[in-house]
């Protein structure tokens, strides 16, 4: 992991935050650590707390209670000036007034560097979000992917010690947030600045993270790698809401093993005490169409791309997610069977 | 080489019925203003336009007239127009960023002058502060509480609005500090709206009859409360005449100020 010299550290210590005009508080008694230079998703459900935490984090909302540190400092006692953070907000907030260079460098200009210095920094910083030659362009004639580089360009330009993305996909057509992800990630990795970054897409999270935080209702699910979240997710909301996956009650037929419906042996992901109860999480890759295994319906089916993702109720009530490359009607009766090369994630007992 | 072929568009009866409302109530609003400068430069107005031959004596006439107190009414916009400036900018401010215990109900305040009449408000003010009439503070503040609604009015929900208050957001992430922030980012933003509300003050007050007229006094006559003199003392094409002065005023006031602001009156 590449680092800046300015990458910093930053911990939300038990915050808790209302909103004036709120009943429920916003942000309930979160924890999260943020090491330098890493790049930090927040990622959740609509109304979960992720962009009031960056506003926090800012110095755009304060908490009623709990401490925030930017390397050691009490960040609560500085003015959002004064906090030295790139924030982009979704709509990315150009000033539409000026030029893109000018936006580049209004950081730059209110921080009151000399110009010859300020025009390098914003010469070096449109060459880094490869918008050099829009330099004079009105941010009107932009599209939006050219946008986000602008608004990125803008917050990196003054070197903070954390850059906040909030949504920085969310503008863009679905073609081309895939695209403008990775390029993002590769911006953010040359950067090496420390990044939190917020979004409700879970593939985005897992895509661009090294730590993700999973919200719901003002408090934190889980934090981790992303890997350890999709094999490991602590309940059944992070498995649900981060692989779509399906949570239901199995019982335990030995250590490494669960009974779905009585009748399909799987294995999971960790030991548990034969005969108990488990949740496990259900995925598409967990179960195939087969000639042998266990009979049902399919109840629902969705074309994605040259494959049917369906959904497969047995007798005894179970719904298993399956895929097919070819089209099957609703209500046809098929068998599926376990793919013994994978694992179910046990997500509470 | 082929013949282009044309695609008969069908008719779109309700766009050429609003279309016709649209020339009627345009021709409506501006055949009386074709007939004030028909009147006022009319010879003798009773035997018909221009029958007894085109005059300009009546609008140099009335411009005599009224002269002295369109320049009071220019100087009461322009005062009426700082105070609002001072008093409705951080009102608005207050009202668009801060949640607190009444605000709703001081919005609701705000607002209340414009139910008001205009007489009743005039004559709430002259029993209240009987003093202040004299010295003319009396009639600035009745004209100050008649347009302060509109500014705040049309302000409150500009600065409220998402966008101005992420480019706000932004520029103090960058280092701004907030004179700065309004400076240079706030005051861009928001200059339509600004020049808008601008637009109405000083319209506003340089046409506003109903209160001065309650509270003006011999020294500090505004410009509608001498037109109202003119038309039950003098002849019509004196009134005429003084009607078309007064437009000369009012409407390339708010035709400058709107092009000064490079945008249009209510494109906020």
């Amino acid at each position: 992991m590449k680092t800046s010299k300015n990458a910093a550290s930053l911990q939300f210590n038990r915050i808790q935050f209302t909103y004036s005009d709120g009943k429920q508080a916003a942000i309930k008694d979160v924890f999260i650590d943020v090491e330098p230079g890493e790049i930090v998703v927040f990622v959740g459900p609509s109304g979960c707390g992720k962009s009031t935490l960056l506003r926090i984090a800012a110095g755009l909302l304060i908490p009623q209670q709990g401490s925030l540190v930017i390397d050691g400092e009490d960040a609560l006692a500085l003015a959002p000036e004064k906090r030295r953070i790139g924030w982009v907000p979704q709509s990315y907030a150009l000033f539409e007034h000026l030029n893109i260079a000018e936006n580049v460098g209004f950081g730059l200009k209110m921080q009151k560097v000399p110009k010859a210095q300020r025009e390098k920094q914003v010469q070096d910083m449109l060459k880094l979000c490869r918008i050099e030659e829009y330099a004079k362009r009105s941010v009107r004639a932009l599209s939006g992917g050219q946008r986000q580089r602008v608004a990125i360009a803008r917050a990196l330009a003054v070197n903070p010690r954390i850059l906040m993305l909030d949504e920085p996909l969310a503008a863009l057509d679905p073609q081309l947030r895939i695209a403008i992800r990775a390029d993002l990630e590769e911006l953010l990795r040359a950067s090496g600045v420390t990044t939190l970054f917020v979004t409700h897409d879970q593939s985005e999270a897992l895509a661009v993270a090294d730590k993700v935080v999973v919200l719901r209702d003002g408090h934190v699910e889980q934090i981790g790698k992303p890997d350890d979240l999709w094999r490991y997710p602590a309940n059944s909301f992070v498995a649900e809401f981060l692989s779509n996956a399906i949570t239901t009650k199995a019982q335990a037929d030995s250590s490494r093993t669960v009974l779905l419906g009585g009748e399909l042996c799987c294995n999971v992901n960790r030991e548990i005490k034969p005969g108990e109860k488990v949740v496990v999480a259900l995925r598409k890759e967990n179960f195939y169409i087969s000639e042998q295994g266990i009979q049902g319906r399919i109840i629902f089916s969705e074309y994605n791309g040259g494959v049917y993702q369906l959904k497969v109720e047995t007798k005894s009530g179970n719904v298993l997610p399956v895929s097919s490359t070819t089209e099957l009607p609703i209500g046809a009766s098929i068998l599926v069977d376990f793919n013994s090369a994978s694992e179910l994630s046990v997500v509470g007992v | 080489m082929s013949k282009k072929s044309t695609v008969k568009q069908p008719k779109d009866q309700i766009r050429g019925i609003g279309r016709l409302f649209a020339w009627v109530s345009a021709t409506m609003c501006l055949l009386p203003l074709v007939l004030v400068f028909a009147v006022s430069t009319s010879e003798v107005w009773q035997r018909g336009p221009w029958a007894g031959g085109f005059t300009l004596k009546y609008l140099a006439q009335g411009w005599q007239t009224i002269s002295p107190y369109a320049w009071f009414s220019i100087k009461l916009a322009l005062l009426v127009l700082l105070l609002n400036f001072i008093i409705g900018i951080p009102t608005s401010w207050v009202l668009a960023r801060h949640r607190f215990p009444g605000r709703d109900l001081l919005f609701s305040l705000t607002n209340v002058p414009i139910a008001v009449p205009g007489i009743a408000m005039g004559l709430a003010l002259i029993i209240t502060y009987p003093l202040l009439r004299r010295n003319g503070s009396l009639l600035v503040a009745g004209h100050l509480l008649y347009t302060l609604p509109y500014f705040i009015g049309s302000l409150t929900p500009q600065l409220n609005q998402r966008s101005v208050r992420d480019v706000e957001w932004v520029a103090a992430t960058l280092g701004a500090n907030f004179p700065k922030r309004v400076m240079y980012v706030i005051f861009p933003k928001i200059r339509t709206s600004l020049l808008a509300a601008t637009i109405m003050v000083v319209t506003l007050s340089m046409g506003e009859f109903n209160v001065s007229f309650f509270l003006f006094n011999p020294q500090n006559k505004p410009l509608p409360v001498e037109l109202y003199s003119a038309y039950i003392t003098g002849r019509i094409e004196v009134a005429a005449a003084i009607t078309l002065c007064f437009l000369c005023f009012v409407v390339p006031a708010a035709i400058l100020l709107e092009r000064l602001g490079g945008a249009k009156v209510g494109n906020v």
